[in-house]
């Protein structure tokens, strides 16, 4: 009888311990740090995703009210009437179908901070709605990625599409997150890595680069490196074909950072 | 019959008589005895005995059983408060001893020898340079800021020289086209 209530006491406290452990927050820093906390604040993120439409006209109204409210507010800066309207005229059918309000109150932001011109605000826009609608329509984006990392993926697929990548470099992205679970902000990282080696060279890369790096075991603070590489590489004459294929060969079997660099500057 | 007394003798002549009852009304089946017995005196001295086994070890004045829910409820409040204060201490350790390994302190830098003024603006702060002013060097031109910044995510970052011009870090190891016509910075974590 002792040992039954020993083995249940004990059985109790490990699943005290166990629900302890998985109720912990995400890992923000609980006090700012000098200068600035440097994680996402509510300025940074706003209304983040707290909007993010499905389907649903509900869900698209309170993604347009989400916005309209950011445009009324001081954030929205020296942007005029008229632009505000054309604006929110070009996100509605994106909002409608699902794109979060977060990608488009941080992308004004940064057009607001950046002093842009009206016209370049809207044509910026323009294209990421664009990028954003043809993502969203994608099979399986109904179901990942999750809500509260919803803008951080789109922000980077959006900057993924606009810096040459195509929409099928986002389906792998999306379809290797779908089978491992993989983290929204890493499959972001992967995306922009990727685009960073497009940019780099100046051209297309191949379109399974994204994923090659994300299903990779580098961390994502070393998906950078790749790019660096990229760069290196470039200069040194290598095609992006032969780049690509490189990093295919080493990471997708399992290599590391050194590894890939051997390869690529042996 | 050993240390009965003469006096004792009427109670020898019960037991005698108790005996002979027993003796001459066996239980049908059962055969006659071989101990003289009293069915009521050995059920009641049974009763006796039983309810003295139960009493054993028990405090005195505590006549039920009952009277151990009250400990037994006591231990499962303590086990619950344990269990709660041990979940707090847990989620004190993990959120103190934990949670800054997911955070890393990243030193930006730019040389920048004939600005007068350079700040950070970048998504996580939402663009929003104030409080993020760097520093310039004593020894060079070098302009620094360092900013905690939570690992596993791509960040994206300008610095602004003199307040009005753009620029991206020419040390980043990502470079990308922000859409408004210039180019922005990014670092992985």
């Amino acid at each position: 009888m002792t040992r039954l209530r020993v083995i249940c006491v004990s059985a109790f406290l490990v699943a005290a311990l166990a629900v302890s452990a998985y109720a912990q927050p995400g890992g923000r820093p609980a006090q700012p740090q000098n200068p600035g906390s440097g994680v996402d604040t509510p300025s940074a993120q706003g209304t983040e995703d707290k909007t993010r439409e499905r389907s649903g006209s509900g869900q698209a109204d309170s993604g347009m009210d989400a916005l309209r409210s950011f445009l009324g507010s001081a954030e929205a800066g020296y942007l005029d009437a008229g632009t505000k309207t054309a604006i929110l005229e070009l996100a509605a059918p994106a909002l409608a179908a699902g794109v979060p309000e977060g990608a488009f109150s941080q992308r004004i932001r940064e057009a607001v901070a950046k002093r842009a011109s009206p016209a370049a605000i809207l044509d910026a826009l323009a294209v990421d709605a664009d990028a954003w609608t043809r993502i969203v329509r994608l099979p399986g984006f109904d179901v990942w990625p999750p809500s509260d990392k919803a803008s951080v993926f789109y922000l980077s697929a959006g900057a993924a599409l606009r810096n040459g990548l195509g929409l099928e470099a986002v389906r792998g992205v999306h379809a290797w997150a779908m089978a491992s679970g993989g983290d929204p902000e890493r499959a972001g990282a992967a995306l922009t890595a990727a685009a960073a080696v497009a940019y780099a060279f100046g051209q297309p890369c191949r379109d399974d680069l994204a994923r090659i790096i994300a299903a990779s075991r580098l961390h994502v603070g070393q998906f950078g490196h790749v790019a660096e590489f990229a760069r290196r590489a470039g200069s040194s004459g290598m095609g992006t074909d032969a780049f690509g294929r490189a990093v295919a060969d080493v990471l997708a079997s399992g290599g590391n950072l050194s590894a890939l660099e051997r390869r690529l500057f042996p | 019959m050993k240390g009965l007394k003469p006096t004792d003798m009427p109670q020898v002549t019960q037991a005698r008589k108790r005996a002979a009852w027993v003796f001459d009304s066996p239980e049908p089946g059962s055969g006659a005895r071989l101990f003289p017995r009293n069915r009521q005196a050995a059920a009641a001295s049974a009763d006796a005995i039983m309810e003295a086994a139960r009493a054993f070890g028990r405090p005195n004045g505590a006549k039920r059983p009952q009277s151990a829910r009250a400990p037994r409820a006591w231990r499962v409040a303590a086990l619950a408060a344990a269990a709660v204060a041990l979940i707090a201490i847990s989620s004190t350790l993990t959120a103190t001893l934990l949670r800054p390994l997911d955070v890393v302190e990243v030193r930006f830098t730019l040389e920048a020898p004939e600005a007068s003024s350079v700040v950070l603006a970048a998504d996580f702060n939402g663009w929003s340079p104030e409080g993020y002013e760097l520093t310039r060097s004593a020894h060079d031109g070098t302009w620094s800021i360092v900013v905690p910044l939570r690992k596993g995510r791509a960040y994206t970052y300008n610095f602004i020289i003199d307040g009005e011009r753009w620029v991206a870090d020419p040390n980043a190891p990502m470079l990308l086209d922000d859409g408004f016509g210039g180019s922005m910075s990014s670092l992985a974590l």
